[in-house]
């Protein structure tokens, strides 16, 4: 029974921790606090749902045609936040990005109502036996899938220019300048790229988990926990963080009440502040 | 090969260079030398489209480089290695010499540039996958001119190489500055250690208040009577 609950904390941990790479990346480089970061996951799992309607295209493939959307919307929104001065770039960013996240929730529940949605596959209900624990396809499609979609992001960010500079740029802006980075669209690929990891996390989450106009709120305060846990632009870290929320909730579901689930996530980020402000590893901007 | 004509910053209100007019030739060591605060170091971030704001011409190599962005000024040769050693401190030694060779049209040469690189300081190689930042301040400042040399430069600015090291290893860090003169490289370097300094550059300059106060070869420098005055016996 305990394993199989922490293999399905590890499951959705996986998807927690992809959620958080997007905004570890955005923070990092650019000081900026997305807010938005969970409404990008909730268009991401309502362009999956009605691309599976529509065009009965698996969410997995629909993320090839959402992924390019979200670039561009990440490029453009930078584009807002770039003017802001360094000085008050977190807290401006942060109050515009909330106030385009209440601008999408509630547009997306004017277009789509406040309807609960999933995304019903040919296989929601066939399980797999893992250790004795049952799971359904479709969630361990998904993680394998977050996995390696972190993986290939982990590698692009240590082995491909584009990836070292987007690191150089957020340890030392002006430095990474002066070997030729140019910065402003680093910073604006940054963010796209940052948009596009929780756009695809929301297709995966889409046949698992349910969908409705504010979901979003949920899972921003998840990956902002996973962060501050696994320390400010750390992919790596937003990995451990992740899978860390995912067990610790599994936990808290089983053997305190179900709905005491999302009260782990705010006492894990109450703890980190007061305890290990700088995250589980240390120091920001290790990849 | 750099010529600056009437050269004025400001931070703010604050004027920091007030109309400085320099010419570097191929091939030199140029030092600017002066005390603490004459505007040293801002001259070279305004030759890199470090400061907001400028005023006066800029003209490298034939183009006329003023205003330009510190990544188009990287791209047309101008190599930048700052003062206090500033690394990518949590990337590899590795990673940050191919940060030095971002510039596209210098990847296909990084294997010959790390040679060049290891053979001048062979240090670096021994610590190729460490994080920077657990570098000593020596190595870090190998590190940066390695940096530098892996952009092929036309030209570097050196910002006080000699600063917070051990006199031995500013001997050594000179020694290497000499070797990539002799080489052809140009070099415009700026220094507190006006002995060093004038030791091994062709020409220099005394920067007061964001002012030329004097110009001349070093040598001219060293036997000055006010500047003997001020930096006590060198001649």
């Amino acid at each position: 029974m305990l394993i199989s609950i922490v293999i399905n904390g590890l499951l959705i941990g996986c998807i927690y921790s992809l959620i958080a790479v997007g905004l570890t990346v955005i923070f990092g480089v650019m000081r900026i606090i997305n807010m938005f970061h969970g409404d990008a996951v909730m268009l991401g799992m309502y362009a999956a749902y009605f691309l599976h309607e529509k065009y009965g295209l698996s969410p997995y493939v629909a993320t090839i045609v959402t992924a390019p959307i979200f670039l561009a919307a990440g490029m453009a929104i930078y584009k807002i936040l770039a003017p802001i001065p360094p000085k008050q770039r977190e807290m401006s960013s942060l109050i515009i990005t909330l106030g385009i996240s209440f601008v999408t929730a509630t547009t997306a529940m004017l277009l789509w109502t406040a309807d609960y949605r999933t995304v019903n596959l040919s296989y929601s209900q066939e399980v797999f036996d893992l250790l004795g624990t049952r799971i359904g396809y479709p969630a361990l499609i998904s993680s394998i899938f977050s996995l390696l979609l972190i993986g290939g992001f982990y590698l692009f960010m240590t082995k491909t220019f584009l990836g070292m500079s987007i690191r150089a740029t957020a340890i030392d802006p002006t430095t990474a300048s002066l070997y030729g980075v140019n910065v402003k669209i680093t910073s604006m690929v940054t963010f796209g790229i940052g948009l596009v990891l929780a756009g695809v996390a929301g297709a995966v989450l889409s046949p698992i988990f349910y969908m409705y106009p504010f979901v979003g709120s949920n899972f921003v305060i998840k990956a902002f926990t996973i962060v501050v846990l696994g320390g400010m632009g750390s992919v790596t870290g937003a990995l451990i963080g992740g899978l860390l929320l995912g067990v610790s909730e599994a936990l808290a579901s089983t053997f305190l009440e179900y709905s005491m689930k999302d009260i782990i996530a705010f006492l894990i980020f109450l703890g980190v502040l007061i305890f290990k402000p700088s995250g589980l590893l240390g120091g920001r901007s290790r990849v | 090969m750099l010529e600056i004509k009437d050269l004025r910053a400001s931070y703010g209100k604050l004027e920091v260079l007030k109309g400085i007019t320099l010419k570097i030739q191929q091939g030199e060591i140029f030092s600017i030398i002066g005390p603490n605060g004459a505007g040293k170091s801002t001259l070279l971030k305004a030759i890199t489209g470090l400061m907001p704001h400028i005023e006066g011409k800029i003209n490298f190599a034939g183009i006329d480089i003023t205003g330009l962005q510190p990544h188009q000024i990287a791209d047309i040769g101008i190599a930048h290695v700052q003062e206090r050693h500033r690394v990518f401190g949590s990337m590899t030694v590795k990673e940050n010499l191919l940060m030095g060779a971002y510039i596209k049209t210098k990847r296909r040469y990084i294997e010959e540039n790390l040679e060049y690189v290891f053979a001048l300081f062979p240090r670096l190689k021994e610590r190729l996958n460490q994080q920077a930042g657990t570098l000593s301040g020596g190595e870090q400042q190998m590190l940066t001119i390695g940096q530098a040399l892996m952009m092929m430069p036309r030209l570097i600015l050196m910002d006080e190489p000699s600063l917070g090291l051990a006199p031995l290893l500013i001997n050594s860090i000179y020694e290497s500055l000499r070797e990539l003169n002799s080489k052809g490289m140009t070099i415009l370097l700026v220094e507190q250690n006006v002995k060093k300094a004038l030791q091994i550059s062709q020409r220099a300059a005394l920067i007061e208040n964001g002012a030329i106060a004097f110009e001349g070869s070093s040598e001219e420098l060293r036997c000055n009577e006010e500047i003997t005055k001020i930096y006590l016996g060198l001649c």
